[in-house]
């Protein structure tokens, strides 16, 4: 990718220093620091409300922090965010997409604002679709599209532009068995072409078969951050499931059935 | 002939504004041209294919604007020409309708476009920036201003040329002045609006804008209201303008300046809305895509309450059938309170109806019906049931219209309660509130037997207009996407229904000669009131099971109760 301006300086592909973030007197995220640098996969985990998506949401320019830094390809974020914009590919955890445009004429767009010629990006789309197993479908209007289809047409439109930064956000939510196979297999691809990849799942197993490395946030704060060989080795547990309910203090769940369970009968 | 026009149009605008020209400004202001284009493009699709529903800039709303106020302006035109207006006085209705419609239009549309943007949260990730997406958004806007001039002045512009007409009219000059001068108005208009909201982003906190911008869509509405309640006062406050008098001092500074100091107080009127534009708009042109998220996710906390031992809810659940009449009307309470697409269409609407009964009954309060001559109070009912009109056609248009899927699990034999707590919610809201403070005002005014007549009497005719508008709730609560031109369609049936209801306004005013005529309507109203909502309950409830389910079996059955022998 050939992009006009220059990063002002960078090491990491993602470095963020004691970020801070608030919906309006809710504080959802306090001082997280971590760097991401080139070709690595990186899992990003945490209970519901943990501070995920809006850590993802700041990265990708979406949210402007409130404080401490964020660079993205050696961009600060908010300053730089347009520029910084161009490098990202996101995939949201909500599939908001223009309803009323065809899958084609989502994808045309979303690869015109992020100026990928004409041709590249015609060629590109056509591929894309083929290989997700949307051409059929890709002049039918999004509001006909299953869950599964629209996934696959957020993950086209993430990638569309080449970019050196993936923030994935629940990206295998609704896909199928062998298209979920294939983008384990292409976030893999990706990462050995020196793409950095931030994603964000609940599905520890898969987290586990695709990441060298994971983020886990508890409350807003950055709980563990490290490869997955050396959190086992830290927490002295064996698999991902058993060190996320340790650190998120989840080890409760068998209680919290049984008060549920006593709720339903009383 | 058309084709080839159209085709010659299109051409000439595209090597004007794709010319290196136009260009090179937009690249001045910090937009990027391509993006740009980009950006209109789409908003103009979306706009066709009617994506952001609930909005009047597509296609098909402002067509139908368009038509409907050919119409009405042209009747205007030719009574204000009968009565031989003058050139500036003709000119000044028309330019004030077009403000005020454009308002009307325009605050509510920028309003969805910044407050609540579709487009926005999916465009926040692209490489975009403030200010090309505000250009490309008010060049979208500008078509709306386009229709509302030519809706509400083209046939207004050529009446004069068709028939004598009052003094200053010169053919062929005063139609191109009489566009040209509208399309200013409009233009003037619509960075006002724009700019207003661009100092609401400034000045309200974002978990509050939402709230701030459903209450500036009142706005218009209300002023207009106030100018109605002034109008009735206004001998009083021109002779008070007129002893107003200015310190020396100013009158000093004004007589240095050439015209005097009316002129020094236009130009300074100018100058603070030229900064006032300027900065409203550059607000907007910040960091909009930025601010689009926090705005959807920084939702206003809900007051925790405990539990009440009684309360309306609790009231509504012992009469009308239990916990599932309770579910129906606490449900409609916060919908009513809380929902954007339901504030954004009644708010506008009844927030005039409402200043103008209150105005309207304030000023006639003096005067009962009872007396021989006409009182301001026959207005209550009708007003009264415009309002709870209004409210039935809008519920069935929520923000939250994909959550329909919750009302398909429940126990079928809950639907009936649970209209009849939709229904009791409504009659609380909509009938016994306003009603109970008036009774306390008009009681005040004219003592208790006409004011509990009068009361009764009104009580009665709302309860029928409830009956009648709760077959305007078009199946499931609250479950439909806001069609477009709803709003236009809604103004063109209230002024059908105003029509009627002067007629109904006329029979009053002769039956309140005799409280027994009162009585005995009072009684067929109340009776027929009570038949025809049983009735619309039991069809709104096999409504809402149709909707459900069209096929006609009893929908989602994994819930339901055993029957018990």
């Amino acid at each position: 990718m050939d992009h006009q301006r220059r990063p002002s300086g960078h090491q990491s592909t993602v470095a963020v220093d004691g970020l801070t973030f608030s919906y309006g007197s809710n504080r959802v995220l306090h001082g997280l620091t971590f760097a991401l640098g080139k070709g690595e996969v990186v899992g990003l985990l945490g209970p519901n409300g943990a501070g995920k998506s809006t850590t993802i949401k700041v990265l990708t320019g979406i949210l402007a922090p409130d404080g401490g830094s964020v660079r993205v390809a050696g961009f600060s974020m908010p300053g730089e965010a347009v520029e910084a914009k161009k490098r990202i590919g996101y995939v949201p955890e909500a599939a908001a997409l223009f309803e009323s445009l065809s899958g084609q004429e989502f994808l045309e767009l979303m690869g015109r604002l992020q100026e990928v010629p004409e041709e590249v990006l015609q060629s590109r789309i056509a591929r894309f679709l083929e290989h997700f197993d949307l051409a059929g479908v890709r002049l039918r209007r999004l509001d006909g599209y299953s869950k599964g289809m629209r996934q696959k047409v957020l993950l086209s439109a993430a990638l569309l532009h080449n970019p050196d930064v993936l923030m994935l956000d629940e990206p295998l939510s609704g896909l199928d068995v062998n298209a979920g196979l294939m983008v384990r297999d292409l976030i893999a691809a990706l990462a050995a072409e020196g793409k950095t990849v931030l994603y964000s799942s609940h599905v520890l197993d898969v987290v586990e078969r695709v990441c060298d490395r994971a983020l886990i946030i508890h409350k807003g704060r950055l709980i563990a951050d490290g490869s997955l060989e050396s959190l086992k080795a830290t927490t002295k547990r064996g698999r991902l499931e058993d060190i996320f309910r340790q650190l998120t203090d989840a080890e409760g769940t068998v209680s919290g059935v049984s008060e549920i369970i006593e709720a339903l009968r009383s | 002939m058309k084709a080839f026009l159209m085709k010659a149009l299109r051409l000439m605008g595209k090597r004007l504004f794709h010319g290196p020209a136009f260009t090179a400004l937009l690249r001045r202001n910090g937009i990027d041209p391509r993006q740009y284009w980009i950006l209109v493009d789409l908003f103009e699709t979306l706009g066709k294919r009617q994506e952001v529903t609930g909005m009047s800039s597509d296609a098909y709303s402002m067509r139908t604007f368009t038509i409907i106020w050919f119409f009405f302006s042209g009747v205007l035109g030719v009574v204000i020409g009968a009565y031989g207006a003058t050139a500036g006085i003709y000119l000044l209705v028309f330019l004030v309708l077009t403000a005020f419609q454009l308002s009307m239009l325009l605050i509510p549309e920028i309003a969805e476009g910044l407050v609540n943007p579709v487009e926005g949260l999916i465009l926040a990730h692209q490489p975009i920036n403030g200010a090309t997406w505000l250009a490309a958004k008010l060049t979208h806007l500008t078509r709306l201003v386009v229709y509302v001039v030519a809706g509400v002045n083209g046939v207004p512009a050529l009446i004069p040329l068709l028939g004598p007409s009052g003094e200053g009219f010169r053919p062929l000059v005063y139609p191109v002045l009489h566009i040209f001068a509208a399309l200013g108005v409009g233009l003037v208009v619509g960075f006002l609006c724009c700019s207003l909201f661009g100092w609401l982003v400034r000045l309200v906190p974002v978990r509050r804008l939402k709230a701030a911008a459903a209450m500036v869509q009142v706005f218009p509405m209300f002023i207009a209201a106030c100018l109605q309640l002034l109008s009735l006062r206004v001998d009083e406050l021109w002779s008070w303008g007129m002893s107003i008098e200015l310190p020396e001092a100013w009158l000093g500074i004004g007589d240095r300046v050439p015209g005097g100091f009316p002129a020094l107080v236009a130009v300074m009127g100018l100058a603070l809305t030229t900064a006032a534009v300027v900065l409203g708009l550059r607000a907007l042109t910040v960091d909009h895509l930025i601010r689009v998220s926090s705005l959807m996710h920084s939702g206003a906390t809900v007051r925790k309450q405990g539990p009440r031992r009684w309360s309306i809810g609790s009231c509504v659940a012992s009469f009308a059938g239990g916990q599932a009449a309770r579910g129906g009307y606490e449900y409609l309470r916060l919908m009513m309170m809380r929902d954007w697409q339901f504030w954004k269409n009644m708010g506008l609407n009844a927030a005039y109806l409402i200043v103008f009964l209150v105005v309207l009954l304030f000023v006639g309060r003096e005067v009962t019906p009872f007396a021989s001559e006409f009182a301001f109070t026959h207005f209550l009912p009708h007003l009264i049931g415009l309002i709870i009109f209004m409210g039935c056609l809008y519920l069935a248009y929520g923000n939250d219209y994909k959550a329909v899927w919750s009302f398909a699990i429940v126990p079928d034999t809950a639907f009936r309660p649970y209209v009849r707590g939709i229904h009791a919610g409504l009659w609380f809201l909509l009938v016994a509130l306003p009603h109970a403070f008036w009774l306390l005002v008009l009681a005040w005014s004219w003592g208790v037997r006409d004011a509990l007549w009068v009361i009764a009497f009104s009580t009665a005719v709302t309860s029928l207009y409830l009956a009648v508008g709760l077959r305007l709730i078009d199946g499931l609560p609250f479950g439909k996407q806001t069609p477009p031109a709803r709003q236009v369609v809604t103004a063109a049936m209230t002024m059908i229904y105003l029509l009627v209801v002067s007629g109904a306004i006329g029979i009053q005013y002769l039956m309140f000669r005799s409280v027994v005529a009162v009585a005995a309507v009072t009684i067929m109203a109340s009776v027929g009131a009570y038949y025809l909502t049983m009735a619309t309950l039991a069809d709104f409830e096999s409504r809402i099971r149709q909707n459900l389910n069209p096929s006609g079996t009893r929908p989602f059955l994994a819930f339901d109760q055993p029957k018990t022998e």
